[in-house]
């Protein structure tokens, strides 16, 4: 854990360097600035996927439990887990639009922060 | 997804109609016929023309005993039928009936969503789905209709629901339920949209890191299942509104 925190504080300080590093040309804020959203975004969508496994592995569990007491009703629970599971990933879609969303729709205004 | 490659846009672009990707971003240049063409309409309307020719034929000869066609849409429409009375009122219990009034909407949900879904399965066409303004548009549809269903059965008594059991803690609910329905809107048109656009972009980045061939294979396996899920999620969301709007709260 103590790890994980240690490269998340890395990455960030990484970041902030390269946005603060090299003020004096335009060019570079504008590097650093578009390196954290894409930093932003990448790590958005992990965590996001990382909650959505763990609750996924819930439902699933769940599912194999009911199942494994009362075969007959595996008809049933299969359809009720599958659309569960929808429900779930749709969580980590919303994130993914979002990081689309800051990488792709902003990226004119970014070229415009560098002047390309 | 929009992509450079879409057949009917191209046919469109022969007869001399500005239709495609392209000319959607710049739409403003060449006026209104780019948006009405635009290419998630012109496969909108494909999957319309597609549904009536469908119909038509399958309504062609009606026998007693339904063979082909036929067969296929009494089977249709009947799960469909079966699967609205299970998840709203239909008149058990002295309660009112809501089917007559949801069944022909659920059925175009249904079938407008499922076919768009899978058009987007074959090579040169896109799912109309994979756009935000498409699916916010039925969104809409569903929106608009449970209020209405809500007041038309309801009255003024509909309102009472956004503001709780409790007087006093009118200011903490009131807000909360009204963020709860706008909330819906998002959750709604952006799972469909969202769930479509990730397929097709697994897709192209599969494409075009792994190969044109075998790569994209268990992802289009996987679209198959999904553009079907993801229609009966549609329909039992907005089913699960219809029914919220017209129950009184207990």
């Amino acid at each position: 854990m103590k790890k994980v925190l240690g490269l998340a504080v890395l990455f960030v300080l990484t970041g902030v360097a390269m946005a603060f590093a090299a003020e004096s040309t335009q060019a570079a804020i504008g590097n650093g600035f578009l390196g954290l959203v894409v930093l932003g975004a990448c790590l958005g969508v992990g965590v996001a996927a990382s909650g959505c496994g763990v609750g996924m592995g819930h439902c699933v569990r769940g599912a194999c439990e009911g199942i494994a007491r009362n075969p007959e009703l595996s008809g049933k629970l299969t359809v009720t887990m599958i659309l569960g599971l929808a429900f779930i990933e749709a969580l980590t879609l919303y994130a993914l639009v979002l990081s689309f969303y800051l990488v792709f729709a902003k990226l004119p205004s970014y070229m415009a922060l560098i002047g390309a | 997804m929009e992509h450079p490659l879409l057949f009917l846009c191209y046919l469109l672009q022969l007869l001399g109609i500005p239709s495609g990707p392209h000319y959607y971003e710049e739409a403003s240049k060449y006026g209104i016929m780019a948006y009405i063409f635009a290419p998630h309409m012109v496969h909108s309307y494909f999957v319309c023309l597609l549904l009536i020719v469908l119909i038509k034929i399958g309504l062609k000869r009606r026998d007693l005993i339904p063979r082909g066609g036929q067969n296929f849409w009494e089977f249709t429409v009947e799960s469909l039928y079966n699967f609205t009375r299970d998840n709203v009122p239909h008149g058990e219990h002295g309660k009112i009936n809501l089917v007559p009034y949801v069944f022909p909407l659920i059925v175009m949900f249904a079938l407008y969503i499922l076919f768009s879904n899978y058009l987007g399965l074959i090579p040169g066409f896109m799912c109309p789905t994979a756009n935000i303004n498409v699916t916010l548009g039925l969104t809409l549809i569903t929106i608009v209709y449970y209020h209405f269903l809500g007041l038309r059965f309801q009255g003024l008594k509909y309102f009472k629901q956004f503001l709780g059991p409790i007087p006093y803690l009118i200011p903490l609910i009131a807000p909360a339920e009204i963020f709860g329905h706008i909330g819906r809107i998002i959750s709604l048109s952006v799972r469909l949209f969202a769930n479509m656009m990730a397929k097709e972009l697994l897709i192209g980045i599969l494409l075009f890191l792994a190969g044109p061939f075998l790569a994209p294979l268990p992802i289009l396996a996987l679209g198959v299942l999904v553009a079907f899920i993801q229609m009966l999620i549609f329909i039992t969301l907005s089913l699960a509104y219809f029914a919220g709007a017209v129950e009184e709260e207990h």
